[in-house]
């Protein structure tokens, strides 16, 4: 027995020693000082649901990492509504011919460590992502550029890319295969390539780039803010930047929190967090509406969003068009917008959600009819009793339960239907590999309307192995097209197509939840123009 | 004893060797991959393709086990697939807060779980025993994220006297006191269902014990009560009760988990739902071996600690 006690004090003693490690732990950032002087300063708390992967600009395969990245790291252009662009590390972005583009970087722009952003950083960049051998997730954003093939890569084994050119210390020119419609340069290159420092990454072999130590800790960036340190799942925190070439931001530190969805509304009560991240990254849950409205000291908006869930159609399984309107028809998407979403929420027909300036209002929905379904099932001779699954991914509450009312609706018009609920990697896969009857998904698509990465014939994100000629003969014209309004019939023919053929049935497009406190100024989730103004970002004292 | 320990560590070897053949092999059968988690449309298939290369995805899966092997065995867990981190760096910065939430977890429940399983057994059927019964019955029944859930609502939401989540207070300095107000909520999710099994154990050694003849014989020699269930009694249940004390450590790896990702708390058990969610192969390999050697560890532990407190039972 005196041995036992012997080990218990043992124990204590270990746990002891144990605790006062971790909690000096605690202090560590990545400049050695320690956090404790940003009690002083004003520091903005956000929370967020998904955690970011890396802090490579060029290579983020997920929306977390780009959306913290872009604290740090300034684009050309910023999209501060469906393609109204205001520039930002680009003074100017101009074209004359729709082919060559000039952009014009700010004159007092610098990197965080005193250096000048320069066109050379800008080079330096683009000919990275086209090198073959680096691995990057933007590969496709510079492939309509001249000299790089489909996948925005060099071939050849050439080392520049030959359209571009350094004009001067801050003038960079780039051309593009045909002519394009600007907004779809502005759109991409503009407003998503964030640019790396050369003079630190210059020497860095291209296949060496991913795991190279600056992608874990970017200590020199261009942004509004500066990387001071990432516990990983925990937080990520920013400083300002005092050399920003704009003007010197008023918070002094932002923090990051990464917490599940249900504690969003826990640390917005308790005042530990300001905001959510909001689009779609720091989503609350609709169940929780009602009870974040209430929150004193907090404000609400919904707002439409880019993203929108669709039911995935197999089309090498379901292969009949009119089977698959059919089942659109048995759906009944007013059930899950009115009772799902409390009325926060559009549906639409096709890949364009309604805030999307190229969404065709005109294009009649799929209206819920179940009598018609079961008809135009009859009409095709559809085998009742052929068995149906529906994969749903896990995870998302409203996306589960949108399941199991689809699943309640094809039921009740006869089918032979079961849900099968996976995580995501699997449903991914499943996605990948056709491996499914119907699936829901979601999407959060561009604002251009080229959707050729979502749905080409040979695209890896084409899971529906929806192939038409048709399809691919409108996705050429429409990323060819110069005009935008030529392009706006362009795209209202394709979401015919798509009405007609459905290869996905749009469920819903959910609004965009964004609870900001009162304290905080000049900022908020929004989904265009998040960071837009991040220098101008405060908290008040009230 | 020391010969039965050096032979069990030596039987180790092959079980752990096995532990990662059928881990490795059963990872790569699960549906996804690392690279499929890059759902950005905006990658080309060239793109992925290249990112398969450099993980070795390509690679039959027999020479990419030999290929981690190889390397663990050199000391080096390789780097995340995702994050590009190196996997011991991310374990050991995970490990402290793990242990420390597991301890206190543990210390816990068994300082609320003993004497209320000693004093449930000693007045069995009586209303403190249904109401002990009944208790622990809820810790076990109780999953751990509603139990967390609620106690943020009450302590942390309509009270405000305690932490949400996480480990620190971001932006101030940490600290001793301030580890240990966001230790409070989550140590006693973690041990409510600990304890509520452990004083269901207790309990019903206990009674077996308290049956025997030898301690009738010894409260009929005039043996004060508290001297026989204390003394001679539990010194003779606890044996079987070091048993749950083995296996509540691996039944914690598991509880840590849920409990982890309520309270944000930074251990093994958030890092474990990450890698899983994304397929980090080496990451869940590294996480897994931990995993085994902890088992493996603690079943040993238990086995000597059975010899110190029974001095009957003896290795040879």
């Amino acid at each position: 027995m005196k041995k036992v006690k012997k080990l218990s004090v043992l124990f204590v003693l270990l746990l002891a020693t144990l605790l006062a490690a971790c909690s000096d732990s605690g202090n560590k950032s990545s400049d050695g000082s320690s956090s404790k002087t940003s009690s002083d300063g004003k520091t903005l708390f956000i929370g967020l649901v998904n955690p970011p992967i890396s802090f490579n600009p060029i290579n983020s395969g997920d929306f977390a990492s780009q959306w913290l990245e872009k604290f740090m790291f300034e684009t050309f252009l910023e999209m501060t509504a469906p393609l109204e662009f205001t520039p930002k590390l680009a003074e100017s972005f101009e074209t004359e011919d729709n082919q060559t583009y000039t952009i014009k970087l700010q004159p007092k722009a610098t990197w965080s460590d005193g250096e000048p952003v320069t066109a050379e950083d800008i080079a330096f960049t683009f000919n990275l992502i086209a090198n073959p051998k680096t691995e990057t997730s933007v590969g496709t954003i510079i492939s309509n550029l001249e000299g790089l093939d489909e996948n925005g890569k060099l071939t050849n084994g050439e080392k520049e890319i030959p359209s571009i050119t350094v004009v001067d210390e801050k003038t960079f020119t780039f051309k593009t295969k045909q002519p394009v419609d600007p907004n779809l340069i502005k759109e991409f290159i503009g407003s998503q390539i964030m640019i790396l420092p050369k003079h630190i990454l210059k020497d860095v072999a291209p296949e060496d780039l991913t795991a190279h130590p600056f992608m874990q800790n970017p200590n020199v960036t261009n942004g509004a803010f500066k990387f001071v340190k990432y516990e990983a799942d925990q937080y990520v925190e920013f400083a300002k930047n005092d050399n920003y070439y704009v003007s010197k931001p008023k918070l002094d530190k932002i923090f990051v929190k990464i917490m599940p969805a249900t504690n969003l509304v826990a640390q917005l009560q308790t005042g530990e967090i300001h905001m959510n991240a909001g689009v779609g990254l720091g989503s609350i849950a609709v169940s929780d509406y009602d009870t974040v409205e209430k929150i004193k000291g907090i404000h609400t908006t919904a707002n439409p969003a880019n993203g929108y869930q669709t039911l995935l159609f197999n089309t090498k399984k379901i292969t009949d068009p009119n089977v698959r309107v059919a089942i659109g028809h048995a759906i009944n998407r007013d059930q899950m917008i009115e009772s799902l979403l409390q009325g926060k929420g559009d549906y639409v027909d096709g890949p364009y959600p309604s805030i999307n300036p190229y969404y065709d209002s005109s294009i009649k929905n799929i209206s819920y009819d179940p009598e018609k379904a079961k008809e135009m099932l009859k009409a095709a001779n559809w085998d009742f009793n052929t068995p149906l699954e529906i994969a749903v991914p896990a995870g998302n509450k409203m996306r589960e339960q949108a399941g199991a009312i689809i699943l309640e609706n094809l039921k009740a018009i006869g089918l032979n239907v079961q849900l099968v609920t996976s995580d995501f990697p699997t449903h991914i896969a499943k996605a990948r590999e056709g491996n499914y009857d119907l699936m829901i998904l979601g999407y959060t698509t561009n604002i251009d309307p080229d959707i050729t990465n979502y749905y080409g014939n040979d695209s890896p994100f084409n899971f529906t192995g929806y192939q038409s000629e048709e399809k691919e003969k409108l996705l050429l014209a429409g990323n060819n097209e110069p005009n935008p309004e030529k392009r706006k019939a362009i795209y209202s023919e394709l979401q015919a197509l798509f009405v007609k053929d459905l290869p996905v049935f749009t469920l819903y497009s959910e609004y965009d939840f964004a609870a900001i406190s009162d304290k905080v100024i000049s900022a908020g989730p929004t989904f265009f123009g998040y960071h837009n103004n991040l220098q101008d970002w405060d908290l008040s004292d009230k | 004893m020391f010969q039965y320990i050096l032979r069990r560590l030596l039987i180790a070897i092959p079980i752990l060797f096995g532990v990662t053949v059928f881990n490795f092999f059963i990872i790569n059968l699960a549906p996804g991959n690392p690279v499929e988690m890059f759902v950005n449309p905006n990658i080309s298939a060239e793109d992925i393709e290249l990112k398969k290369e450099a993980l070795g995805l390509n690679d039959p899966i027999y020479e990419q086990y030999f290929h981690w092997l190889g390397n663990v065995l050199h000391g080096d867990f390789g780097f995340s697939y995702a994050t590009h981190e190196p996997v011991s760096q991310m374990i050991l910065e995970r490990i402290g807060p793990t242990l420390l939430l597991m301890g206190a977890a543990l210390i816990l429940a068994y300082i609320i779980s003993i004497p209320i399983g000693i004093l449930s057994a000693s007045k069995q059927y009586s209303l403190t025993d249904y109401t002990t019964t009944t208790l622990s019955f809820l810790g076990i029944s109780i999953p751990a994220f509603f139990l967390g859930l609620g106690a943020i609502y009450i302590f942390s939401v309509k009270l405000q006297i305690l932490p949400t989540g996480g480990m620190t207070k971001l932006g101030s300095s940490g600290g001793f006191g301030d580890v240990m107000m966001h230790l409070i909520l989550p140590a006693v999710v973690l041990a409510a269902g600990i304890a509520g099994n452990m004083v269901r154990y207790v309990r019903s050694s206990m009674l077996e014990v308290l049956g025997q003849d030898y301690l009738r014989t010894a409260r009929a020699k005039g043996l004060k009560n508290f001297v026989v269930t204390n003394k001679h009694a539990l010194k003779n249940a606890i044996i079987p009760i070091i048993t749950i004390i083995g296996m509540d450590v691996t039944i914690l790896i598991g509880g840590a988990v849920v409990t982890e990702q309520i309270f944000q708390w930074p251990g093994l058990g958030q890092l474990t739902i990450k890698a899983i969610m994304s397929r980090d192969y080496s990451l869940l390999m590294a996480i897994n071996l931990i995993a085994a050697v902890v088992v493996l560890s603690a079943n040993l532990l238990t086995d000597i600690m059975y010899a110190i407190v029974d001095p009957r039972i003896k290795y040879n």
